[in-house]
């Protein structure tokens, strides 16, 4: 059953808190994630080209 | 060649888990599918938790704060030692991703172990009378808390990562003595803390329906960390890659 009665501000402070840091961290992480794939992207799109190996 | 691909496979699985770019490679394969089955577990996990389980004869309603803080707290030792592991792979094996993976580990204890001391404050409230007291088992997750912000802080202290990664290891694995402090005061020294009652010598002492709950949680949680440690390692990995990309490119302007 559902958390009723005594006590419920501890139990939903407990369960909220970790649900919203949880949701944060992932939210967090996510970005990082995207932010970083963008920008190697990003750099390699523009990479200068390398000198021509000498050849014999 | 781009950080997601990488050039094929050679040698044994340890040499090709060294090789960032097979790294990439492996572990993109992982990511959707271990996303997936966490939020399957999950919402397992929170049926048995909020729905199936009973209430406790003594606590009531509370024993369900167990269930978000039990997983935090077993994830703040395990993380750590992972971190440990890592440490003594930078050190000891020169691998490429063993510091890779220990920092990425870092925020992601921390921010465990912060909910463990905080769902447990909660669950101490109500059933003990207090929200804190200086006991082994309380002081001990905060002594590793302050060790993980100590590390993530060393991290962040050195441009040179590969020389950061040397000192950090070192710390983690003197910090590392914490853990097994954390696990046996209870046994040590008493306090507030009952002793373990799912890893112990004369059996489980829960009540299968809450340790079914209690168990799937834990798994839960497991999960949702192997899921985004694999996120936080592929994200470092672009970094130090950016890192190169940045410096070859500053070295073509000169």
């Amino acid at each position: 059953m559902i958390p009723s009665g005594a006590n419920l501000q501890f139990i939903y402070g407990a369960w909220g808190g970790v649900v919203v840091a949880t949701v944060l961290l992932i939210a967090w992480i996510w970005l990082e994630a995207v932010r970083t794939r963008r920008a190697v992207a990003a750099l390699e799109a523009n990479l200068p080209a390398r000198p021509a190996e000498p050849t014999a | 060649m781009s950080v997601e691909t990488a050039p094929p496979s050679t040698g044994n699985w340890f040499s090709r888990l060294a090789h960032p770019g097979q790294f990439m490679v492996w572990s993109g394969k992982f990511v959707w599918p271990l996303a997936i089955l966490t939020t399957i577990v999950f919402g397992f996990g929170l049926w048995f938790s909020l729905f199936a389980s009973p209430e406790d004869y003594q606590m009531g309603d509370t024993v369900r704060i167990m269930y978000v803080h039990v997983p935090n707290a077993w994830l703040s030792q395990a993380v750590y030692g992972l971190m440990a592991v890592s440490a003594l792979g930078t050190l000891v094996w020169r691998h490429p991703m063993a510091d890779v993976s220990m920092k990425a580990a870092a925020p992601l204890g921390a921010v465990f172990t912060a909910l463990a001391l905080y769902t447990g404050s909660l669950w101490g409230r109500p059933t003990w009378g207090t929200f804190w007291e200086w006991d082994g088992r309380m002081t001990s997750t905060l002594v590793m808390l302050l060790i993980y912000l100590g590390i993530i802080a060393l991290w962040r202290a050195f441009d040179d990562q590969l020389r950061a990664a040397r000192i950090v290891a070192v710390f983690t694995l003197v910090g590392a003595i914490n853990v097994p402090i954390v696990k046996f005061s209870v046994d040590w020294w008493g306090g507030l803390h009952q002793p373990s009652s799912v890893l112990r010598s004369g059996g489980v002492s829960i009540a299968p329906a809450m340790l079914t709950a209690l168990l799937t949680m834990v798994v839960a949680f497991t999960l949702l960390f192997i899921t985004l440690q694999l996120v936080r390692m592929r994200s470092e990995v672009r970094n130090r890659r950016i890192a190169g990309l940045k410096a070859r490119a500053a070295r073509s302007v000169r």
